[in-house]
C-alpha cells in the first residue's frame, strides 16, 4: 500500500480502485489477526468482511478468480514453446 | 451521430471483436504490482512510467471497464474506465507500436501470467484501424503481400548480410571469435529477424541507413 503511494511508476498505473481494494484487503487480513487475539474484534471484522464481499465482484480483487485462467494460458504457452527450463527437461 | 463518435465506436467495437478468453484472462488478472517494469529493456533503459508493461496493458483495460466494469457508469474515476477519442489515438500510436518488442519478458516474470503482449495486440489493432500506425509499417506489410515474399526467397541474401554483420561486431567489440549462429538447433535464444524489410522495399533501407547515421552523429563527441 505504502509503496503503491512512494513510487511514482506505480502511482502512474494505479487507480482509486487500486487503493481502495488492497486497503480493504489489508484491514481484512489486520482485522482477522485482532479477531483471533480478542472476541471484541469479531464484529468489526464481520463489518470489513462485508464490506469486502460486497465490493469484491466490481473490483480488482476479482483477480483471485481469473488468476487460475490467466496461469493456464500462461502455462500452455509458455510450455508449448519450452520456454520455461523445466517443462523442457519434461516434455 | 457525429462522424468522429462513429469512428471511436467502431474502433471500440474491434475491442469488443477480439475479446477472447485468452485477452479476458490477461485483461482482469493485472492487480498493477508493477513487478513487470524491472523485465522491460524500455523500462531499464529510461525509466518511465509509459515504459512500464502493465502501463501499456492498462490502455486497452481501460477501454474495457468503460465498456464492461458494472461500476463505469456510476464512478469511472474509480475504476479507471476510459473511452477512445481523436486526441487519445495519436499518443496510442506511439505507445503501441514504439515501446513494445512483444518479447514476453514481462509475462515470464509477472506472478499472475498477464499476457501483455495480447494487450499490445489489441491496442494495435485499434491503433491501425484508425490509421495511426507507422506509415513504413503498413507500407512494408503491403508489399510483402502485393510480392508474395518471404525469407525464404531471399535466405542466402540474408546469410550473406549476417556474414558481413559479424565482422562489424568482431570489429566493433574486439573478439574475433564472435559470430552471429543462424538455424542452431537447441539454442537457447531465438531471435526471429525482420523479413528482409530492405529488399521488400527499398525506402525503408535508406530509411533505417538515415536513422543510424543520424543517431552515430548525435553520439559522437566531435559533433555540436
Amino acid at each position: 500500500m505504502f509503496a503503491r503511494w512512494r513510487e511514482e511508476h506505480l502511482r502512474a498505473l494505479s487507480t482509486g480502485d487500486d487503493h481502495l481494494s488492497v486497503l480493504l484487503v489489508t484491514l481484512f487480513l489486520a482485522m482477522a489477526t485482532a479477531a483471533l487475539l480478542s472476541s471484541s474484534m469479531l464484529v468489526p471484522w464481520y463489518l470489513v468482511s462485508a464490506a469486502l464481499l460486497a465490493y469484491l465482484p466490481s473490483s480488482k480483487v476479482r483477480h483471485f478468480l481469473f488468476f487460475f485462467f490467466s496461469r493456464w494460458y500462461f502455462g500452455r504457452l509458455f510450455g508449448r514453446r519450452g520456454v520455461v527450463k523445466w517443462a523442457r527437461q519434461h516434455p | 451521430m457525429s462522424e468522429q463518435s462513429k469512428a471511436t465506436q467502431t474502433l471500440s467495437s474491434l475491442l469488443e471483436r477480439n475479446l477472447d478468453r485468452r485477452l479476458l484472462a490477461s485483461l482482469e488478472s493485472c492487480v498493477r504490482c508493477g513487478i513487470c517494469a524491472e523485465s522491460c529493456h524500455y523500462y531499464l533503459a529510461d525509466p518511465r512510467p509509459e515504459h512500464v508493461p502493465a502501463y501499456r496493458g492498462e490502455v486497452p483495460r481501460r477501454l474495457y471497464r468503460g465498456l464492461h466494469d458494472p461500476l463505469r457508469k456510476l464512478f469511472p474515476g474509480l475504476v479507471g474506465a476510459a473511452r477512445l477519442d481523436e486526441g487519445s489515438l495519436d499518443r496510442l500510436g506511439e505507445l503501441a507500436f514504439g515501446t513494445c518488442t512483444l518479447c514476453r519478458r514481462c509475462t515470464l516474470n509477472c506472478p499472475m501470467g498477464v499476457d501483455n503482449v495480447q494487450l499490445v495486440r489489441a491496442l494495435r489493432t485499434i491503433v491501425t484501424a484508425a490509421g495511426k500506425e507507422p506509415e513504413i509499417l503498413s507500407q512494408l506489410a503491403d508489399a510483402a503481400i502485393g510480392r508474395e515474399e518471404n525469407l525464404d526467397f531471399i535466405k542466402d541474401l540474408f546469410l550473406e548480410q549476417i556474414a558481413e554483420l559479424e565482422g562489424e561486431v568482431r570489429e566493433r567489440i574486439a573478439d574475433p571469435t564472435a559470430r552471429i549462429p543462424v538455424d542452431e538447433a537447441g539454442a537457447d535464444v531465438l531471435y526471429v529477424a525482420l523479413s528482409g524489410a530492405h529488399t521488400i522495399l527499398p525506402a525503408s533501407a535508406t530509411s533505417a541507413r538515415t536513422t543510424t547515421s543520424a543517431r552515430r552523429s548525435s553520439a559522437s563527441p566531435t559533433s555540436s
